[in-house]
């Protein structure tokens, strides 16, 4: 299944021309000068298994703002492929440690970013409400599911 | 010439035997994927095949002559060639037969090529059992062919070419010198098209108007060449050898014959309107001439600016001219022709940079396109050649240029334009030239330097000091302060993203396809015509007697152009030479004692061919050769009163049923065009675009053919799905065939509902020849509906 998935994903990445415009259109390469969309994708067309995205924090860098996707002159479905690859490295457990530390920070506080004490603070002083905050069974279950990998066959 | 119409044949099928069946291997082609000796073996029940033949090539000269043998031989009547696409080879049976003494109608082909071994490469047994599918459906179609007589009819001697461009202006000039009276038509006030606004022609550097401006003074005045600019062709009908056209001339307001150019009305004309001319970077008058070099040699005044073309709000430039050359009271003309030939040279249309927003064109002034630039750096430009940037006109210090802009790019063209890699380094390098220290950059993705002396110019700019960045832009932005472009652009060959600055960008762009012509001529989706084949009929259309060249066909330079307006002019010219010419023996035959005289076949005709039910008492009448065969007129007939010859009602109800014999729930009958979508077919074929093997064509020679009981009659035979398909809106080969297909599908349906017949299970698709994936994506989709229906049978049984 995981074969099939990443043999699509190839398939639809092999009409890349290799121009570059998503590169300059990329907002997580701007940030990271030395992290290559571009150089991604010939990487993976090349290689025979999804191994290689154990080396790929840009697949984690992307802030799926789809200008990459919009531009592309060969119609190739970057942001959403993005997105596809980065579930498969999840069920391989290839995430990053910064971006699993995420995960389990909206797991207990359910809060990707926790606000910090001071504004906490300035907010009881201003009389503003406690922030909202979901059920704690209810993060457990997307936390749960997350967890599930997708491909399982 | 006899043209009454023959006597209808009621025609029953013959089973006598009388057939031979050549079933070709192709080589590898067809015996690679089918089993072409079994297929022998399964048809020699068929009691109308007397003998049967399989070769190796049977298009090729012994292939040939084992055919006339054994017509001889076994005294073959008829012939059923099961081989490549019945497009490709006709002729050659038709011929074949002529040489046989048979007559030439008498074969019948089964497409087990374009059609089954190329689309089923890999599916052996099941590609197999439809080509004996298809052989059988031949047969016995071939079974039921009756002889033609052929027809001959006078060509008139005189050519018709649309379009003043380079392609038009070599066409009619070619023809003109060969003694043939040649009617050039342009729908600009003068002919030279886009090169006579070009500055300099790559790889030689000439001067482009230099090289052109004496054929364009040629074709005004010469002898044998009828030229009539601000005019546009309005119809163009009838046939091979014998078409008429009507041409309708703009009001030019200024006699071409007196006016001399002399400029005294220009100087006192009060109006200044944008320049189109010079790339719209510059200004004119509402009376003006195009550029010096333009033929006619006349002003024109643009109505819509001129202040009333009324010696009351105006009349300045009456008073000025001294020959009485402006006519405020000149009015539209109309022109009619009968000619012999056409050749279509409209061009292509440059694409819009506005298309592409992040490229900021039509925002930024200082973005420009390559057509702009020749303007712009032309000595008879705005700036008399000074290169100049817009928004301040100041000289450029650093210029750039993108390549495939509106190429390459399948959110607008997806092809390569052809031109502007060599437009942009001759630009780069005519700029290096004059001004030595203008920093020059070409952004590319790939250059394509094929042509002859390309790869020299190419390099001869890397000399030159030209820098070449590979990468596509993806962002275009001007700081509004000093108006400086800034480009954002990966340098693909340091893995950097640049965001340089410079004075000035040039887009290259490169071509759509042009406007639509009334002539019923099949177009790519981009709007280029189409030719009758890409590889050994590269200027002919399709419908006889119509040539095609230049950008019409596909984004092409000047050579390339050029060389393809002579090929045309000589094909019209062979065609002229003939003075006579065989037309296709298809037309519609009227049984009269069953016709009511209700007079529907006569509103359905586009070419005034039948004369019928005026009085309700006459019976419909055809004139064979203003028929073209379409059979729209035979599928709406309420009485079948009227009979398609050799596609009758009896041989696609006869087709339909041996397609439909076995499994025919898992089966989609597809009817297809013989111009657009079988042509779309055949192209799926040629480029080995793979589909399911549960299809079955069925060819008409339009979609208007198709007769609403043709489909019902499939589904009562249990076909899992229908296709009835043609040429894309106003492409139709037949002007209108494809709208009165459309019409029926209403009626289709609401039958369709009524048997309790699924709506999914019936789809009406227009694409055209050059759609072969869309025919194998299509149908691909419709044979999965197909399946289901063969299982939802199953499972209720």
């Amino acid at each position: 299944m995981e074969e099939l998935e990443f043999k699509e994903i190839k398939r639809l990445l092999n009409v890349c021309y290799q121009c570059g415009t998503c590169v300059s259109s990329c907002a997580g390469g701007l940030v990271n000068p030395e992290k290559n969309i571009r150089k991604l994708i010939q990487n993976l067309i090349d290689s025979a298994d999804i191994s290689e995205l154990k080396n790929s924090d840009l697949l984690w860098l992307c802030t799926s703002c789809y200008q990459c996707e919009d531009r592309c002159p060969e119609g190739v479905p970057l942001t959403t492929l993005l997105i596809r690859l980065k579930n498969m490295a999840a069920d391989r457990g290839l995430i990053p440690a910064s971006v699993q530390k995420e995960i389990d920070t909206l797991g207990t506080q359910s809060f990707t970013f926790p606000p910090a004490k001071s504004i906490i603070a300035r907010r009881k002083r201003l009389g503003l409400p406690d922030l909202p905050r979901p059920a704690k069974t209810e993060m457990d279950t997307l936390i749960k599911l997350a967890r599930t990998p997708v491909f399982k066959a | 010439m006899a043209l009454d119409s023959p006597a209808p044949i009621r025609e029953e099928s013959t089973v006598k035997p009388e057939i031979g069946v050549f079933l070709c291997k192709c080589g590898k082609n067809i015996g690679g994927s089918v089993d072409v000796d079994s297929l022998a073996r399964a048809i020699e029940d068929l009691p109308s095949v007397k003998h049967i033949q399989v070769n190796t090539y049977t298009c090729s000269e012994p292939g040939q002559a084992e055919i006339e043998t054994a017509i001889a031989e076994h005294k073959l009547e008829k012939i059923v060639i099961a081989a490549c696409s019945p497009r490709l080879h006709s002729p050659t049976w038709q011929e074949l037969l002529r040489r046989s003494q048979l007559n030439p109608a008498m074969v019948e082909v089964a497409n087990i090529r374009e059609q089954c071994s190329w689309v089923h490469l890999h599916a052996h047994k099941e590609g197999t059992q439809k080509a004996l599918e298809l052989v059988r459906m031949a047969v016995a179609r071939a079974e039921l062919l009756q002889p033609v007589a052929e027809l001959k009819v006078p060509v008139t001697q005189r050519a018709l070419v649309v379009g003043g461009g380079v392609a038009g202006i070599q066409a009619a000039l070619d023809l003109a010198d060969d003694g043939y009276e040649t009617v050039l038509v342009e729908k600009s006030p003068t002919i030279g098209g886009i090169m006579a606004l070009i500055d300099k022609t790559f790889p030689t550097m000439d001067c482009s108007i230099c090289i052109l401006g004496p054929k364009m003074a040629d074709a005004g005045k010469h002898k044998n060449i009828k030229l009539i600019a601000n005019a546009e062709v309005s119809s163009i009908s009838g046939y091979v050898g014998n078409f008429e056209v009507n041409i309708r001339q703009k009001a030019r307001y200024v006699d071409e014959t007196l006016c001399t150019a002399c400029n005294d009305c220009v100087e006192v004309c009060p109006v200044d309107v944008v320049d189109e001319w010079s790339g719209n970077l510059g200004w004119r008058k509402a009376i003006y001439i195009p550029y010096p070099q333009s033929v006619p040699a006349s002003y024109i005044i643009d109505e819509k600016n001129c202040l009333g073309l009324s010696p009351l709000a105006c009349g300045k430039c009456i008073d000025a001219c001294d020959k009485k050359a402006i006519i405020y009271e000149d009015r539209d003309r109309d022109y009619t022709y009968k000619v012999g030939a056409v050749i279509v040279a409209v061009g292509f249309k440059p694409f819009d940079a506005g298309r592409i927003p992040e490229y900021g064109y039509n925002r930024f002034d200082n973005v420009l396109t390559t057509l702009e630039f020749e303007r712009l750096i032309n000595a008879a430009g705005p700036t008399q050649g000074e290169l100049v940037r817009p928004s301040d006109f100041k000289a450029p210090e650093r210029v750039a240029f993108v390549n495939c802009v509106g190429s390459r790019d399948v959110r607008f063209n997806p092809y390569c334009s052809n031109f502007c890699c060599m437009e942009s380094i001759k630009n780069a390098l005519l700029i290096k030239e004059h001004w030595p220290d203008v920093a020059v950059t070409i952004f590319y993705i790939d250059i394509r330097a094929f042509g002859k002396g390309f790869e020299e110019l190419y390099r001869r700019s890397r000399e030159e000091g030209i820098r070449y960045v590979r990468g596509r832009p993806s962002r275009i932005l001007q700081d509004p302060r000093s108006n400086n472009i800034k480009v954002m652009v990966e340098d693909t060959r340091s893995d950097t993203v640049l965001a340089d600055e410079y004075d000035m960008v040039v887009l290259s762009v490169g071509a759509d396809g042009p406007e639509a012509l009334p002539l019923p001529l099949a177009r790519t989706p981009e709007g280029f015509y189409i030719e009758a084949h890409p590889k050994l009929k590269p200027v002919d259309s399709p419908s006889d007697g119509v040539f095609i060249a230049g950008g019409a066909e596909a984004p092409k330079d000047i050579r390339e152009t050029v060389t393809q307006a002579s090929a045309a002019a000589g094909r019209a010219a062979g065609l002229l030479l003939r003075r006579e010419v065989q037309i296709e023996p298809l037309f519609a035959v009227v049984d009269t004692e069953s016709c009511n005289a209700c007079g529907i076949c006569a509103t359905r005709c586009p070419y005034q061919a039948i004369s019928a039910g005026k009085d309700k008492k006459t019976p419909a009448r055809v004139n064979p050769a203003l028929c073209k065969g379409c059979g729209t007129c035979a599928a709406d007939c309420p009485q079948d009163s009227i009979i398609m010859t050799n596609f009758t009602d009896t041989m696609i109800l006869r087709q339909i049923d041996v397609a439909l014999q076995d499994n025919p729930a898992e089966k989609v009958l597809i009817f297809a065009c013989n111009w657009c979508s079988y042509a779309g077919a055949d192209l799926a074929g040629t480029s080995r675009i793979q589909y399911p093997t549960n299809t079955r064509i069925v060819r008409t020679m339009c979609s208007g053919r198709v007769d609403p009981d043709f489909v019902k009659h499939a589904y009562n035979q249990g076909a899992g799905a229908v296709m009835l398909t043609g040429c894309r809106p106003q492409d139709c080969h037949y002007i209108s065939g494809n709208d009165f297909a459309l019409k029926r599908e209403k009626k289709i349906r609401r039958w369709m509902l009524k048997n309790g017949i699924a709506d999914e299970r019936f789809l009406i698709a227009w694409m055209s020849a050059a759609e072969g994936k869309k025919f194998a994506d299509t149908v691909g989709r419709m044979s999965k509906i197909a399946r289901q229906v063969k299982k939802a049978a199953e499972r209720a049984a």
